[in-house]
């Protein structure tokens, strides 16, 4: 076998594999649905039965005749979906001639009180009229499910089949041959898997309604038979369990959607009496993640053959080299990629779509709400004072680099390497140390009593200031704070920008008699402006992140004269616990910080050339 | 111990840049000295990293003792390599340095102390087995360099400029020292190098790249005596050859003239006319009194070297080399006559290619 | 001439320290201030009245198992990120792969996400994954740092290539030339990265205080964050805490202060 026909017999193999997985677990899916709405079924039948048989004269149990009627009466429903066998005991009664329960497996029904399955049947409990004990079972058989995929999924298919071969024999052909014909083949691909999940979210939808059908009949079917039912249908809660019945007007007899308390529900008009309606109301099996988690895998699984020819058609047109390059460069890869993935492009995929609901921790429903949370944060006052208030808190940046640089320039000249060091590590020191720490002792600096400054201040006459206290001054002192913490690496960043700047240039500029200043204006600042401007615009980004300061040092406070955005957005998500509206206002803050780092990346592009 | 084969070979980096290599054939024999020469950017180290299987070539084969190697990774060719930086790992200590090759793999440890001491004799690295490369000197690290690819027994010797870093005394002992190796080990050696007095004085044979084509293959005489063009022609000899461009005209019976302004040099010329290179060695060239000789030019420059001087002459406005015994008493300005060599004469055609 | 030169250039250089030594003891001031406040005694120090003193505050808060937690935290991220971030810059800035340009740039682009957006979905993530209040879900989002890959990126590309075509002719495979090539010359930049990613974590603040729920996983530096905000809780205790949290950053900084200032150089 030769290495070509070795990946198409692979890639073959994932095609197909990837193909007929997709719709055996679509079936199974389907099947899944099956089951759940014949057990549904069986517990709604057992329950009616228990609501509409008259008990024996003597003994707890049923009337035998009776509920030989009513059994068979059920058979007899117009548009009943299910097919059912009720046993008394062991004893059929539907189909006398049927073969009778297995005595364990009543024994099974009596201990544990809960639907079972034997074979194709759900066996759901029949209990007596006081719910003390099982007396027999009803089993409804699940249907073994059509065939498993729509006229619209078999289309798919068919192209899919088309597209497949086509990239077959594209294997082993130039790059923009295989090119041409996997594109398309993944597209297909894609649409199939779509169109087979539609048909699984279409199955889940339809046994929902069919359950829902099946107990709106049985639901009319006891309250005919027993009046007393009809001005009080909660006594009919255990025949529709798993949904609730809430009042409601007339309507049609098949279930529809409808959106109720910010999700959506499937329901259904019962008919008690006359003029009496009620609305039984249930989740859709199609809605809330019921069917969603489908997607990904079968998404997934249709991906199998597109990828494997991918793979295939890439290995068989490079080089050996460059493959087992490739292949090396993933294997290194590999940690940081998956876990990039997982802990940085899903979240960020995922706070997306918590800005696009109503999301709250201590809340299980998640409405989606469109854009809803954007507008609110955009409307939002407090949200726009609080970006105001760090745009002038981000001023500090500028002021600390004019104070970094003039150090820099003084310390950093020429021949004085050891002072200048042992400076600079003086500088460094609150940037290499913990913002809590800082935020700590700086609060007890600016202590309006015992603080280091105000007993200086009122040394020198100029009495006591509450610093953090009096909302004139409070973003002021956190500013100074910063200046005292960046200062430091600042002026390390222009230590290294000075050094990088050859000497000559200076020298040069000297021998033509520029004097200091001249010197520093022409030559130096210049030749500095892309360490200046990265400087800045990484400052003022970091200030647009500051959390921990504030909120250690004044809590955001006083009445929120330090409430920047990144806490005001911690606040937003963590103290009024509004995932939604916290993700929405930090995925816009994202979209300008993106913007302002492109924009540095481009003006950093005329990077100074020294020649 | 192996010949090598190329076969048509070419690499293009860029698929709409000039190729750096253009379809190279060559046959290096078992145990030759073999130098490539050009230079810098007339694609000689990729020729030499094509040969290793660091590049991989785009069209054509290298042949190892007849086996084709082209798509081999190059630790399955069994070729040793000296770079020009020498490479040497700087964490590692000489000894380290030696085995690395060998514990890669996995030859047993009694084996490796064998040979890399085997190695360090020959090179007399003795006594620096212990250190790291940044305290040698830039000779010691060539001959660590050396030693590495020693150690392994190759089959071939690929060299990239090894001599380039170091002073020229250096260089010219470490040369003989090489040719000395090689003697001894009989092992096929291919020389990269851009220096054309390096490569004459060690290359058995010499093949002359430039904008990655292949311009001649010889012995040093072959390539001397008898350039195949005026790029060759130039680039071997120092200074290189004179061509001065001129109009051939032939006057019947297996004679001819070229006419250079107001020199008519008459050469073995049949039937041409149209322009034309008259080449000559500045050694074939000697000054006459200015009314003999094929003409007169005028000395720009002297440069005395020793038992040679160089005169730079300007001849019909024409540059014009010429190398003197001893130190003649010129001066520039001087009006001297020129003599060639009528035996030594080479013609090019306009092409530049050498003609008969 | 040139001896005027050299005394006015020594003049102008006692003339720039002069200036910038009282700024350097500024800045200095706050941590002479929190280590006085241990020597002083109660009486004689700037303060307000305090019944407790630093071995109460130690007693008071489980401050031991935070600086416990901190050094688990930081040096499990350390492992990671100097091993992660070392094979993906190998693979960056040496082996040639379709998309290798793209992709580093989605790297990059993950850097550009503020702490504060992406707290929310790690969150909703490690809750899915049960991992709230545990070792594991304060350490898992923190094993991979796409700025440590760009610094060893950087210079793994300093690194001649001869190097790695030499040790390749001599047979040795991608992982030996990475493993034996590559990292043993690269040992500053990845002590760098280490001391980084130390002291990074140390500081973290947002993460931990979102993934942990109670005092036995916090790292230091949340557990005496709620000590701010009042002056209700006393001085002496409030810096005794901070000196716990500031004194192995402080240790640190002066034995690998050049690695510190390298790591800062290396952003520009």
């Amino acid at each position: 076998m030769s290495p070509l026909a070795r990946w198409r017999a692979g890639v073959l193999f994932a095609m197909s594999a990837g193909a007929l997985l997709l719709l055996a677990l679509a079936q199974r899916a389907q099947s899944g649905y099956e089951r759940t709405l014949a057990a549904r079924d069986a517990t709604a039948a057992a329950a009616y039965l228990t609501i509409v048989t008259p008990v024996a004269r003597r003994g707890a149990g049923y009337d035998l005749p009776q509920l030989l009627i009513r059994a068979r009466a059920l058979e007899e429903l117009p548009g009943f979906s299910g097919r059912f066998e009720i046993y008394h005991a062991t004893a059929p009664l539907i189909r006398a001639t049927a073969p009778p329960l297995g005595a364990a497996a009543l024994q099974q029904l009596r201990r544990e009180v809960a639907v079972r399955w034997t074979g194709e049947a759900a066996l759901a409990p029949l209990l007596d009229r006081d719910g003390w004990d099982v007396v027999g079972a009803v089993a409804a058989r699940a249907d073994a499910g059509t065939w498993p995929v729509s006229t619209w999924s078999l289309g798919a298919l068919l192209l899919l089949l088309v597209a497949g071969t086509q990239s077959l024999g594209a294997i082993g052909r130039p790059r923009h041959a295989w090119r041409q014909s996997i594109g398309p083949y993944g597209v297909v691909a894609a649409l199939f898997g779509v169109a087979v999940f539609a048909d699984v979210r279409g199955a889940a939808a339809d046994a929902t309604d069919r359950w829902l059908y099946d107990t709106r009949l049985l639901m009319q079917e006891a309250a005919a038979r027993v009046p007393e039912i009809r001005s009080a249908p909660a006594g009919l809660a255990t025949l529709a369990r798993g949904a609730e019945i809430v009042p409601g007007d007339s309507g049609p007899s098949t279930a529809w959607r409808r959106a109720a308390g910010g999700a959506v529900r499937a329901a259904v008009a019962v008919r008690l009496a006359p003029g009496r309606w009620v609305e039984l109301r249930a989740r859709p099996g199609e809605g809330e993640a019921g069917t969603a988690v489908w997607l990904p895998v079968l998404l997934g699984l249709a991906a199998l053959g597109p990828l494997g020819a991918l793979l295939a058609a890439w290995s068989t047109a490079t080089a050996p080299r460059q493959r087992r390059e490739t292949v090396a460069a993933w294997g290194f890869l590999a940690p940081s990629a998956l876990h990039l993935a997982a802990f940085s492009f899903a979240p960020l995929l995922l706070v997306v779509y918590v800005s696009l609901h109503r999301w709250s921790p201590i809340e299980p429903t998640r409405a989606f709400v469109a854009l809803a949370n954007y507008g609110r944060v955009f409307r939002d006052p407090l949200v726009w004072s609080a970006l105001g208030r760090t745009l002038v808190y981000a001023l500090y940046v500028p002021a600390s680099m004019t104070l970094a640089l003039g150090l820099a320039v003084i310390i950093g000249r020429r021949g004085s390497g050891a002072a200048t060091s042992a400076l600079r590590a003086f500088f460094l020191l609150p940037y290499a140390s913990s913002v809590v720490a800082i935020a700590l002792v700086w609060q007890w600096m600016y202590h309006p009593d015992f603080g280091l400054l105000n007993q200086l201040l009122t040394r020198a006459g100029l009495g006591p200031v509450n610093w953090l206290g009096d909302p004139k001054t409070a973003l002021a002192a956190v500013m100074l704070v910063s200046v005292w913490i960046h200062l430091g690496y600042q002026l390390t960043v222009f230590l290294a920008g000075l050094r990088a700047i050859p000497q000559t240039y200076l020298d040069a500029a000297r021998v033509d008699g520029a004097n200091a200043w001249q010197r520093f204006r022409r030559v130096t600042f210049p030749l500095l402006a892309p360490v200046t401007v990265f400087v800045l615009v990484t400052g003022i980004i970091g200030g647009f992140q500051v959390l921990a300061l504030v909120m250690v040092l004044t809590g955001g406070g006083p009445l929120g004269a330090t409430d920047l955005i990144a806490y005001h957005i911690y606040r937003i998500a963590w103290e009024r616990q509004q995932f939604g509206d916290a993700s929405a206002l930090a995925l816009l803050l994202f979209a300008v910080l993106f913007g302002a780092t492109w924009a540095q990346l481009k003006l950093l592009d005329r990077r100074v050339e020294y020649g | 111990m192996a010949s090598v084969t190329l076969r048509r070979l070419a690499k293009r980096y860029d698929p709409h840049g000039r190729p750096a290599l253009e379809e190279v054939s060559l046959e290096v024999s078992d145990g030759e000295f073999f130098v490539l020469l050009g230079p810098s950017g007339c694609g000689k180290t990729t020729l030499l990293r094509c040969i290793a299987g660091l590049e991989e070539p785009s069209a054509g084969e290298v042949l190892l003792d007849g086996r084709d190697v082209t798509r081999l990774e190059p630790a399955a060719r069994d070729v040793a390599m000296v770079f020009q930086t020498y490479a040497l790992y700087p964490h590692l200590t000489v000894r380290r340095n030696i085995a690395f090759g060998l514990e890669v793999r996995r030859v047993p440890a009694a084996e490796i102390t064998r040979r890399v001491q085997q190695a360090a004799e020959r090179l007399g690295l003795g006594t620096l087995l212990d250190r790291r490369p940044g305290e040698l000197s830039g000779g010691e690290r060539q001959r660590v360099a050396l030693g590495r690819a020693l150690v392994r027994e190759p089959q071939v010797f690929l060299l990239d400029e090894p001599l380039s870093h170091l002073e020229p005394t250096l260089r010219s002992e470490l040369r003989a020292e090489l040719l000395e190796l090689h003697r001894a080990l009989r092992t096929t050696v291919v020389y990269v190098t851009h220096d054309q007095v390096e490569a004459m004085a060690m290359g058995q044979r010499i093949a002359v790249l430039e904008r990655g084509r292949l311009r001649q293959v010889g012995t040093p005489a072959e390539l001397y005596g008898r350039p195949e063009d005026v790029f060759v022609a130039r680039f071997i000899g120092n200074p290189g050859m004179n061509l001065l461009k001129g109009r051939g005209r032939s006057t019947g019976d297996e004679g001819g003239v070229v006419d250079c302004g107001t020199w008519s040099v008459p050469v073995p010329l049949e039937r041409y006319e149209g322009e034309i290179y008259l080449g000559v060695r500045p050694e074939h060239v000697s000054l006459v009194a200015p009314d003999q000789g094929v003409g007169a030019a005028d000395v720009r420059g002297v440069e005395p070297l020793g038992p040679d001087t160089i005169v730079r002459l300007d001849a019909n406005g024409q540059a014009l080399v010429a190398r003197l015994h001893g130190i003649p008493d010129l001066r520039p300005g001087d009006r001297v006559g020129v003599k060639l060599d009528r035996r030594q004469l080479h013609l090019f055609d306009a092409a530049g290619a050498r003609m008969r | 001439m040139g001896n005027r030169a050299g005394r006015r250039g020594t003049l102008g250089r006692w003339v720039s320290y002069a200036l910038a030594l009282p700024l350097a003891l500024l800045m200095i001031a706050p941590f002479l201030y929190m280590a006085a406040v241990a020597l002083m005694s109660e009486r004689d120090s700037l303060r307000p009245p305090v019944p407790e003193h630093f071995a109460a505050a130690l007693a008071a808060l489980p401050v031991g198992r935070f600086l416990l937690n901190s050094a688990i935290f930081s040096l499990a991220v350390v492992a990671g990120q100097v091993l992660t971030s070392a094979t993906a810059a190998y693979a960056f800035a040496r082996l040639r792969f379709p998309g290798r340009d793209r992709l580093f740039l989605a790297y990059l682009c993950t850097l550009m996400a503020p702490g504060v957006l992406l707290v929310i979905p790690r969150f909703l993530l490690i809750d899915v994954l049960g991992w709230v209040d545990t070792y594991q879900g304060v350490i898992s989002t923190e094993l991979v740092s796409v700025t440590g890959i760009f610094l060893l990126r950087q210079f793994f590309r300093t690194i001649p290539r001869d190097l790695e075509d030499a040790a390749r002719l001599e047979g040795a495979g991608e992982w030996t030339i990475f493993w034996r090539v590559i990292v043993p010359p690269s040992r500053p930049a990845l002590a760098t990265l280490a001391v980084l990613a130390f002291a990074d974590q140390w500081r973290s603040f947002l993460w931990p205080l979102v993934a942990t729920r109670s005092s036995a996983m916090r790292p230091i530096e949340v557990g005496i964050a709620n000590l701010g905000g009042t002056y209700a809780v006393s001085w002496s205790y409030q810096v005794a805490s901070a000196r716990a949290a500031v004194i192995p950053l402080m240790v640190l900084y002066f034995v690998a202060q050049k690695y510190f200032i390298r790591g800062v150089e290396e952003t520009i």
